[in-house]
Formats: C-alpha cells, structure tokens, sequence
C-alpha cells in the first residue's frame, strides 16, 4: 500500500472518528436536574415561574376574574352615572324572563308601603294612585341596584307587567333628559323626581302610554319626604 | 394587567428554552467531551453553558429549536475558550498505550467485543490527539468535524476571522494525523512531513 493511500485512510479514520466521537456517550440522568437547580438558585425569580400547565391555567383563570370583576364593576358604575334607566330596563327584563313571583303580593297601597317600611333605609312614599287608568297595583319587590335598596312597586297593564322604581334622590345622579322616555329591548323608561324621591317607571308598553302612566302618576303621588327610617331595615 | 400579560409570555419563552435545552443536552455534552480531558469538566461546562443561557432566556432564539441550539453551543464554546485563557492550563497526555489493533474497528461493522473494544481505543487515542491541540484549534476542528459545522459559522461562533478558521483547522488535521500515525503502527509510513 502506498504511503498516499496510507495518508487518505488515515485521513478517513480520523474524520470518522471525529465525527463519532462520544457518539455512545449520554449525559449523567440527573444533569439537567442540577442545571434546573442552579439556574433557580442563581435567579430566584424564575422559582415562582408556572412550570406546569394547571398553574398557567390556575393564573389565567385568576386573571380573567379580575377582568372580569372590574369589568362588572364598571359596568355598574357606568350605570349609576348615565345609564341608569338602562340598569332599571334590564332589571325588570330579567324578572321577566327569570318566571320569579313577586316578593309581596298586594293590592293595598298602604299595606304594600308597610311591608318596604321594615325592609328600606329611608321611608318609601305610598305606590302613587293610577287614578282612572286601566294600570292595576299587584304588589312589590326589594331590588338592589349596586348598592342601593330600591322599592319596586309592581303594576299590570293589558297583562303586562310594569315597574315604579323608587329611591333617594341622591343615590344616584340625575341626567337632564330623564323625563324623555329610553327604550331597549322593546322596553321603555321615563323618569321623574318628587321632594327627595326619584321615581323611574318601567315596562314594556309604547312611549305614548308610559307617558301618560307618569303623567297620571305624577298628579296622585304621595307627598314624599327624606326622612330614614330609624328601625332600621329588617334583612 | 399588561404587566401580567408581559410576564405571561417571558415565561412561556423560559418554558420553550428550557424544552430545547433539555432536547439539546446530549449534543452539547458530546462536544463538551471532545472538548474536555475530562467527563467531570464536560458536566460542568454543559451545566454553566445551560445555567447561562437560562439566565439570558429573553435574549434566546426560541422561535426555531435549530437556533436556539446553535445560540446555545455558542455560549457553551465561548465559556470553554474563557475559561482556558482563564486557566491557562496544558493538557498532559501519554501516547504510550498500545494501539496496535484500533484501526480494526473502522474495518468492518460488526461488532464483536473486540472491535468494541478497539473502537473505544481508538476513540481514546483520538481524544487524547484532539487534546494536545491548542484550545482554539481543537474547537474548531470539533465544531467541523464533529458539529458539521462550515467555516464560516465557525468564524461567527468563534469570533475569527474565517481565513484563520481555515488554517487553523488545516493545521489542526496535519497535527492529529501525526498523533494518529505514532498511535496507530499501521500508518508509520504515511506522513512524511
């Protein structure tokens, strides 16, 4: 064999055994414990890294709750600021679709006043006479709009059931264009204010006859006064 | 809430480097141990390169597993190379054993126990060649014939310039296959320079 040959058989060996050099060979099984080890030891903030999926759902799941609060939270407060009649429709459309009764059935003004007395901060006015309309009193419900106590006094109209919302007047601002009547979801909503009351009637009736409901309303209500109710609220 | 998002992704970013660390660790020991005298000092340059690239995750290239195993190799040569210049040791290697047989291995592939046993040999006596190079030299000629790498990536990683890489690398070869001749009887012959 020529010394050339030798040489390029040489030269084979050696690239071979290069290339397959150690090619047997695995790291220690615990090597990359240890480097997990150091890498948390040297930089202890990636120790509270998710390393697992529950924990990456666990914090996604946490996250989406405080979207989710604050969300509602401002939705509440964008409604005790200017969309207050829209609060109101929504809570009597989902008494609607809810098939709830009533919290009290009660066709007596003064008697349905005296079951809100026990349970409200300040003293509700009696549910105003409908005077000669065809709307007929049938009883109430304790509503809370964030964090207010609100009486609901509850009519029907044609078997439609109605609500006259009654709170303070300073439980929530008064926009200018309350007395006009705002409609979503084939409901509508018109408001008022008497002495230190704020009424808001809603239901799912024409504009022209919520109209006239506040209006006739208006003309019988009670004298109201702020004045809180010292036995304090009974729930 | 963005602070949370941001975070979100860093750490989804550590989990990917980490799943392609964790993928590339036996390649990177390999060419540690070429590198290397010694299977200790080849876990401990393994485990600082990963320990690093850990600490630098939003700097890695985790969107391919190619680049990020390149970016990693980088930092593992680089630590190599610091810590000889650091050191400044010499490696001490015997030649002496008896060799007689090692080529045998390269000759056919079965693998009777006495081929394994002159293939890990051979494997010794190559290592041992590889280490009385010069750091530099013995990384480049690894990261080529080893890794596969082609000049110029090897220019990049190293940061010479690539006609040096090509010397370097040259000269590498001349020199093992002088060690190689001495350690392998059959080829006393076939270097003449």
């Amino acid at each position: 064999m020529s010394k050339q040959a030798d040489k390029d058989k040489l030269d084979i060996l050696i690239e071979r055994g290069l290339q397959n050099l150690f090619s047997d060979r695995e790291p220690p099984s615990n090597l990359w414990d240890r480097i997990k080890q150091q890498s948390d030891a040297e930089n202890p903030e990636t120790g509270f890294l998710p390393r697992r999926p529950v924990f990456a759902v666990a914090a996604s799941l946490i996250l989406l709750a405080v979207v989710f609060n604050w969300s509602f939270t401002e939705l509440i407060k964008g409604s005790g600021q200017s969309s207050f009649p829209i609060t109101l429709i929504d809570e009597l459309h989902t008494f609607h679709i809810s098939g709830r009764p009533l919290d009290v059935t009660e066709e007596n003004p003064e008697a349905l006043r005296s079951w809100f007395v026990e349970r409200m901060e300040f003293q509700p006015p009696s549910p105003p006479d409908a005077g000669a309309t065809a709307i007929k009193l049938v009883g109430g419900r304790l509503c809370q709009i964030e964090s207010n106590r609100v009486v609901s006094y509850m009519y029907e109209l044609a078997g439609k059931s109605m609500s006259l919302f009654i709170t303070l007047n300073d439980a929530v601002p008064v926009s200018d264009d309350e007395h006009e009547v705002e409609r979503r979801r084939g409901y509508g909503h018109i408001g008022w204010q008497s002495g230190d009351m704020r009424y808001s009637l809603v239901g799912p009736v024409p504009d022209e006859v919520l109209s006239e409901l506040a209006e006739t309303f208006k003309e019988h209500q009670p004298t109201s006064y702020n004045t809180f109710n010292l036995k304090g609220p009974v729930i | 809430m963005a602070v949370t998002f941001f975070k979100t992704g860093k750490h989804a970013r550590r989990r990917r480097l980490e799943k392609y660390a964790q993928a590339a660790l036996p390649e990177l020991y390999r060419t540690a141990l070429a590198l290397t005298r010694q299977q200790d000092d080849a876990e401990d340059l393994v485990q600082d390169a990963c320990v690093r690239a850990l600490a630098a995750s939003d700097q890695a290239p985790v969107d391919q597993q190619s680049s990020c195993y390149a970016w990693m190799r980088t930092i593992l040569i680089n630590i190599f190379r610091d810590r000889y210049r650091r050191e400044r040791r010499s490696p001490v290697v015997s030649m002496n054993e008896d060799f007689d047989n090692v080529i045998d291995f390269a000759i056919s592939d079965r693998s009777t126990p006495e081929k394994i046993r002159n293939k890990k040999l051979f494997e010794e006596s190559l290592h041992r060649a590889l280490l009385e190079l010069t750091p530099d030299a013995r990384t480049m000629i690894v990261l080529h014939a080893q890794s596969g790498l082609g000049y110029k990536d090897i220019a990049d990683i190293t940061n010479v310039p690539i006609g040096t890489v090509m010397s370097r690398i040259a000269r590498a070869r001349k020199t093992l296959r002088e060690k190689m001749r001495h350690a392998l009887p059959e080829f006393k012959e076939a270097i003449n320079e």
